[in-house]
């Protein structure tokens, strides 16, 4: 997986950049949505709380009204007020208990003409300073509705309370009558008829006195949207408390997310205004799921779309692009491993089209160059086949006339066929000389061509003593020495180790160092030394001829080169110490001149006792 | 000076005037019988009598060459004991090689070395092979 993301294939990657940029579109259209819908929810809850404000305005009053309309009733009733005329409490009671059988008020007190009780319904009433204010009014001859704000028992009350005078027929004030209906959570509840949608508060203060059932005990005191929303809008609160309604711009976000318009609105009872506010919040859970659907609806058709665009992508990537790449690469790794006949196919005129003819091509024009190169280099090795057999050839056919000239040649001076005088023995010897001289250039220029072509091969024995090597070729040397006044000393270490080694080619070495030793060498003596060093084979031969210039000591074994003191003395073809040192680097071993000018040269040849080479048969 | 038979196939006259000069008047041999092709090869040995010691065969000489020829004596029971000897002027250590792993009992150069001729002649009378070819 690490690998995969690290190298991603050409589909993968692109679909990264898609996905990136579809994520972007994602994001962008969310936030427009929520953006609209938020201005379109703010419009439909101010419309829903400024509704809900009627609404509870309406109902307060038609509240009000029905409690004047009670007090009226139960005033005027003529057993009702003669029996507070006798000031009986018991007769009073029990026309009053009956009576809030029925209407279901918190409280009903009747006090007489002179303010003392005769009933009152509230058993849990502690303070009654406000009440005998209100009653006071009612005996003085006032009707009116007033809110009461009290302290019962260390817990501030708010009621909505209608106060009467009891007039006998006649119009004397027999008393005053006042009922009252408690704000509290019952009342509350009453007002919005029991939705759940719309939450009330009723806020003294700046405490909450009474609520509809909004915080549940088991919620944390953060949910609380009510103390929430009083404690960040002081500024609206105290409006309300001065009298004015106040309906929020800002919608409150409440648990879950669910927005709610909200209004705080000042308790009014009758035309009295009074520090007393109802908060209003109107949960807006229907526009609220409807975004929310939107949003789901929204994001789960653009994740299908986005799949399915990478899918035809990806594949559109694979068919157009990876698919004719990977033949691309496929076909590059076979042309690599030497099959240059592969082709890849053009399936399109597009830039991958292209690339695969552009391919095409260049595949051509490697296949022409690899053929035109296994033409040449055939053409090469035919004529190195060519050039062997030629050289066999000219081997054969120059050695064979090579054979009578130098052999009759012999034959005839040595007498065979007959007595010839000196002058022709001489002369006959000349000839021959002049015919082994040419065998040995023709050998020298087959020697030379086939190091050249790398095709001299060694005939490997084991077991070579290097007596039998150097003797021989000391022995013709001494030939070459018969009108010189210089004499061949050789000097072969007792015990020296075998070699492994071509006896001929080895010889060939010795007799070519001998033999330019007896060129150039006019008087004085060779030296001729075999030993052994560590396991190398030493072969020196010291002479005393003119010596070599030390710039000319690498010169000379380079083919057709001598010497420049030497030239004119040269008689071979040059090629002796080039064959000579290429014949004992085939041994594995070294040739190499020490000398100075006049002071004769040393041609040192090592050969290792120990070499590689196996023997031929 | 000696009773030993020699036999030489070459094709090229002059070739064998010197092995015919060198054997007879030089070592002084006298029974030298030399061909100058290889045709009815089988016949004209047998025709001979003697049992040859050494016979040498030119490699290049027509209609059968001298692989074919040391073929046909090598498969004769009578030339148990002859010593076939190559004549070649191809000198390359691979044919030496190619005519050693044929079973010739030796191989001599041409231009022929007069003065090493009759010390190579012993040893291959002796029954030594000869691979030296300079």
């Amino acid at each position: 997986m690490y690998k995969l993301l690290r190298s991603p294939g050409l589909g993968i990657k692109l679909n990264i950049y898609v996905l990136f940029v579809l994520s972007i579109f994602l994001v962008s259209i969310i936030f427009l949505l929520n953006r609209n819908t938020k201005n379109l929810t703010e419009q439909v809850g101010s419309e829903r709380v400024n509704e809900e404000v009627n609404i509870l305005e309406n109902r307060l009053a038609e509240i009000e009204d029905k409690l004047l309309v009670d007090i009226n009733f139960l005033s005027t009733n003529v057993h009702f007020y003669q029996a507070v005329g006798r000031r009986n409490s018991e007769d009073v009671a029990a026309i009053i208990n009956p009576a809030n059988e029925s209407l279901k008020l918190d409280d009903i007190t009747v006090v007489d003409g002179d303010g003392i009780r005769l009933i009152d319904t509230a058993i849990d009433q502690s303070d009654f300073t406000e009440e005998d204010k209100l009653l006071a009014t009612g005996l003085i001859g006032q009707k009116s509705i007033a809110l009461l704000i009290e302290d019962n028992e260390g817990q501030t009350q708010i009621s909505i309370a209608a106060v009467a005078p009891i007039l006998s027929q006649t119009g004397n004030r027999l008393g005053a009558i006042l009922m009252r209906r408690r704000v509290n959570d019952q009342f509350l509840d009453n007002l919005t008829f029991g939705r759940a949608t719309v939450h009330l508060g009723m806020v003294y203060n700046d405490q909450i006195i009474a609520r509809t059932i909004l915080a549940p005990s088991d919620q944390p005191a953060s949910d609380d949207m009510l103390a929430n929303s009083i404690a960040v809008n002081s500024t609206s609160l105290s409006k309300a408390q001065i009298g004015q309604a106040v309906i929020l711009d800002n919608l409150m976000a409440g648990i879950d997310g669910v927005p709610h318009a909200v209004a705080y609105v000042p308790l009014r009872a009758g035309s009295q205004t009074s520090p007393v506010v109802m908060v209003i919040l109107v949960e807006l859970e229907e526009i609220h799921a409807f975004q929310n659907r939107t949003l789901n609806t929204t994001v789960f058709i653009f994740t299908g779309l986005t799949l399915l665009a990478l899918s035809i992508i990806y594949l559109a990537i694979h068919y157009i692009t990876i698919r004719p790449l990977n033949a691309l690469r496929s076909t590059a790794h076979t042309m690599t491993s030497g099959q240059y006949d592969q082709r890849v196919p053009v399936n399109s005129q597009d830039e991958v089209g292209q690339l695969a003819v552009a391919f095409n091509e260049m595949a051509n024009a490697i296949e022409q160059r690899e053929i035109s190169l296994k033409e040449a280099r055939e053409r090469a090795e035919q004529a190195d086949r060519v050039k062997s057999l030629f050289l066999a050839s000219v081997s054969h056919e120059l050695r064979t006339p090579l054979n009578a000239i130098i052999n009759l040649t012999k034959f005839v001076g040595l007498g065979m066929y007959g007595a010839i005088n000196d002058d022709q023995k001489d002369t006959l010897q000349k000839v021959e000389i002049s015919g082994k001289h040419l065998l040995s250039l023709i050998n020298d220029v087959l020697d030379i061509s086939k190091i050249e072509a790398g095709s001299l091969e060694l005939f490997i024995e084991e077991g070579l003593d290097l007596e039998n090597i150097i003797q021989p070729a000391i022995e013709t040397a001494r030939g070459l020495l018969l009108e010189k006044n210089v004499t061949i000393h050789c000097t072969i270490e007792p015990g020296l180790p075998h070699l492994t080694g071509d006896e001929q080619r080895i010889r060939q070495i010795v007799l070519n160092l001998l033999s330019n030793a007896c060129k150039f060498t006019e008087q004085g003596e060779i030296k001729v030394r075999a030993s052994c060093h560590n396991d190398t084979i030493l072969i020196t031969v010291k002479d005393t001829g003119p010596g070599i210039d030390p710039s000319d000591h690498e010169t000379i074994f380079e083919v057709f080169r001598q010497a420049r003191s030497g030239v004119r003395k040269a008689e071979g073809t040059g090629l002796g110490l080039p064959i000579s040192r290429r014949l004992a680097e085939a041994h594995e071993g070294r040739l190499w001149v020490e000398s100075a000018l006049g002071q004769g040269a040393t041609f040192y040849v090592a050969l290792p006792v120990q070499s590689t080479l196996e023997p031929t048969l | 000076m000696s009773d030993k038979v020699f036999l030489y196939f070459e094709d090229d006259a002059l070739s064998r005037d010197v092995m015919q000069t060198c054997l007879t008047r030089g070592l002084r041999y006298d029974k030298v019988w030399i061909f100058e092709d290889s045709a009815d090869f089988e016949n004209r040995l047998s025709a001979i009598g003697a049992k040859p010691d050494v016979i040498f065969l030119d490699i290049h000489i027509e209609p059968l060459d001298g692989f074919a020829m040391l073929k046909l004596i090598r498969q004769s029971e009578k030339y148990q004991s002859t010593k076939v000897v190559a004549l070649t002027a191809s000198v390359m250590n691979e044919e030496v090689k190619t005519l050693r792993e044929a079973g010739f009992d030796g191989v001599i150069a041409k231009p022929l070395d007069y003065d090493s001729f009759p010390r190579v002649l012993n040893r291959i009378l002796a029954g030594e092979q000869v691979w030296h070819i300079k």
